[in-house]
């Protein structure tokens, strides 16, 4: 199965942070944007960036190269990274030139994992700033 | 139990730099948040005849129990202090992301007490608090100043509320700003100035969680679709201010002849299409920025393209500002709007009082009354503009029109007090009295003074309910005023009053909080803050005397057909009257003894009678 991925349309954004506490709401049952794994940047007035694994279109994935502990692979169009192998070094965080891997609160590097299928973000935009495609 | 809320207080003591969290008291907690809490607050602890701009004055920060939650139009963050212009008590809203930080750093308030021999920047995060000198920023704009302020605590991130030059020279109407959002209404910039508070950064990492995901995403679900539904409707208010910011409606509002212009003599504008939000859009690039959780989005960030201004860029003029320094003073330069806009942001200036200043300044000028070599003109853009810069820098005549349009207008004298478009000191909202009846009740009898946040407006404007009656007035007015307040406690945006109904927004609570409240207790709750908020400023000295509209609106409008005036005294005073008596105050607006025990505030009743013998 090759899951749909996340599109996204910067200049629809509206900097409401919606998919950035969907995202937390799904993936730890909190709200809190500065720890979701979808995250806006602000560069008023310029339109913001929306911060998002897209690795289907990611020239040679330097994250999964740079992991020392090979804790991150790509599994049927999907980013994994495996928790008990990372040790929170943070290499992937900087070669990624999406910006679109974080270091979380307990130390584990997260990057979208498109929530099993449906990512609970896709329905939280109001503007369509984000969106699936096949 | 999980909450949304986070039930702690945090306390900031600036004379000693000292700090203190403290649980919310049940008491306290009854008023839920926000405003409520906030007036309950400053009640008790502020007491008569405390100098606005005195150590004495507290600055109450509030957020609501939704502020930070994913509940649509609950971004806005309240503050309530005594009004320094007004001398009432005051509660001013902004919307953005401070109140989401606030909560993110773990509190539901910040009270600010005290004030600091030199000015200071307070840095809240969730573990501490620290004090900063802001010595090097003293006479930074707001914006620099956020700038200054991040760079001092090295948390690019962190959300800041600053004043500029306009507040720390006490401007009676300065405003404070958090990040491109203004705390407009009534001063709370000069009470900061005059704590030597410069700026506040706030920065959290606490995630905030809801009592009852399922429930409170239900209603969150509710929520949305009824915005939805509502932003669809190209002619809805909502979907006009999501398509193009809150000027879209400047045409409707001229069309009926109600466009405030040049100091309100007149009620139509014949160049509004060349200053509205459709002609910013036409000219400006433009794009649509949200609050918090917002998917309304009527923010509206523009550009200057060309021209002397190329490349500035804000969040703004909203329509309030197109009226009171665009169709009020008689420009037609969207330039010159936007840069009057800009000034006062970076000043820090409620545009509204500005502009009622402003306007008051052009027309003595024309009487004759002010005479300060200033090329002042309804229409001419360069005598406003001067005077901006001197009313934030207190010179010359600024320093006199920086005291508020009914103070300026005593001290010009030659009957300007007639045309000082004011309310208890206080500018003007962007409505005609003269017009909309019940929107010129609610300026006299607001707490705070000429304000559009508690006034039938939308349904006055749109014509749902007629404008020029008198009838049945009053009722419309206090259930507006008390349930807005009671909306102000979660704290909602205004515009969520339009659509989301209480039922909706205790769903809303009950799923994020585990509160329960019925929708009688929630809107008799709007009532009590409301009643404790004319107990103050009865005790002040505030009654019927001052809840009183300026000479100018029983004059004729230039312009219409008709020599009548629109409006009569004995109109007005009938429904006070009724009003009052609907209140169960007394005739001279005073709550009476057995209406407070009614409210269960019967131990404020004392307050007032100390004040009043």
């Amino acid at each position: 199965m090759n899951p749909s991925v996340v599109q996204t349309n910067p200049a629809l954004c509206v900097e409401c942070d919606l998919c950035s506490l969907a995202c937390t709401q799904a993936h730890a049952g909190v709200l809190d944007a500065k720890t979701a794994r979808v995250r806006i940047f602000r560069h008023w007035p310029e339109a913001p960036g929306i911060n998002i694994c897209r690795h289907w279109q990611c020239e040679g994935q330097p994250c999964i190269a740079s992991c020392p502990t090979m804790a991150i692979e790509l599994r049927e169009g999907v980013l994994i990274i495996d928790p008990t192998a990372c040790n929170g070094c943070g290499e992937c965080v900087g070669v990624c030139p999406y910006g679109a891997l974080f270091i979380s609160e307990d130390w584990q590097a997260v990057a979208c994992d498109l929530c099993g299928g449906a990512p609970a973000c896709i329905p939280a935009c109001p503007t369509a700033a984000l969106f699936l495609e096949d | 139990m999980p909450s949304s809320s986070r039930n702690m207080l945090l306390r900031i003591d600036l004379t000693r730099q000292t700090s203190t969290t403290e649980t919310i008291p049940p008491d306290l907690a009854a008023y839920v948040g926000g405003m409520g809490l906030g007036v309950k607050l400053l009640l008790d602890e502020v007491p008569p005849g405390t100098d606005a701009l005195s150590a004495g004055n507290k600055l109450i920060i509030a957020a609501g129990p939704l502020t930070g939650t994913t509940a649509p139009m609950f971004a806005q963050t309240c503050i309530v202090c005594r009004s320094p212009l007004s001398g009432t008590i005051l509660n001013t809203y902004a919307g953005g992301t401070l109140g989401a930080e606030i909560k993110q750093a773990g509190y539901d308030a910040v009270v600010i007490e005290g004030a600091a021999a030199q000015p200071v920047l307070v840095f809240v995060d969730g573990s501490s608090v620290s004090f900063h000198s802001a010595e090097s920023m003293r006479g930074l704009d707001t914006e620099e100043t956020a700038r200054a302020a991040r760079r001092a605590i090295a948390v690019p991130e962190a959300k800041v509320v600053s004043i500029g030059l306009a507040g720390e020279n006490r401007v009676r109407y300065a405003a404070a700003l958090a990040e491109h959002r203004v705390f407009g209404r009534g001063g709370a910039g000069a009470v900061m100035g005059a704590k030597n508070l410069k700026a506040i950064a706030v920065y959290g990492t606490r995630p905030v969680t809801v009592h009852d995901p399922k429930k409170f995403d239900l209603a969150v679900q509710a929520a949305r679709a009824m915005i939805s539904k509502e932003l669809e409707n190209e002619w809805s208010l909502l979907g006009m201010f999501s398509r193009h910011g809150t000027g879209a409606g400047m045409g409707m509002v001229n069309e009926r002849h109600a466009l405030a212009t040049n100091n309100h003599r007149a009620g139509y504008f014949e160049h509004a299409s060349e200053i509205d939000g459709l002609a910013f859009e036409r000219e400006y690039p433009t794009r649509p920025v949200s609050c918090f959780a917002c998917p309304v989005h009527c923010g509206m960030l523009r550009r200057v393209p060309s021209g002397a201004l190329a490349g500035h860029y804000s969040r703004g003029p909203e329509y309030e500002t197109m009226y009171s320094l665009g169709s009020n003073l008689g420009l037609s330069s969207r330039e010159a709007l936007f840069e009057l806009n800009e000034l006062c942001d970076r000043y820090g200036l409620d545009t509204l009082t500005a502009g009622a200043v402003l306007s008051l300044a052009v027309e003595a000028a024309e009487r004759g009354s002010l005479k300060d070599g200033l090329d002042l003109r309804f229409g001419a853009p360069a005598g406003p503009l001067d005077l901006i810069h001197k009313i934030a820098r207190r010179e010359g005549v600024g320093d006199v029109l920086a005291e508020g349009p009914g103070r300026a207008a005593e001290i010009l004298g030659g009957g300007a007090l007639s045309y000082a478009m004011q309310v208890k000191n206080s500018g003007y909202a962007a409505w005609m009295p003269r017009r909309m009846k019940g929107t010129g009740l609610s300026f006299v009898t607001s707490n705070r003074g000429a304000c559009h946040k508690r006034a039938p407006i939308g349904a006055e404007i749109m014509g749902f309910i007629d404008g020029a009656s008198i009838e049945n007035k009053a009722a419309i007015v206090k259930a507006i005023q008390d349930k807005v307040n009671a909306h102000f406690t979660l704290v909602s945006c205004r515009f969520s009053e339009f659509l989301l109904p209480s039922e909706l927004c205790l769903q809303l609570l009950e799923g994020a909080t585990g509160a329960v409240l019925s929708t009688t207790k929630f809107e008799r709750l709007g009532e009590r803050i409301w009643n404790l908020e004319r107990v103050f400023n009865v005790a002040e000295g505030f009654g019927r005397d001052q809840d009183d509209l300026p000479a100018r609106e029983f004059e004729p409008l230039e312009g219409e057909p008709s020599a009548d005036p629109l409006l009569t005294r004995a109109e007005l005073n009938y429904m006070l009257d009724e009003y009052y008596d609907l209140r169960g105050w007394d005739r001279q607006g005073v709550p009476t003894a057995g209406r407070l025990a009614e409210l269960g505030l019967g131990a404020y009743n004392a307050r007032i009678e100390t004040a009043v013998k």
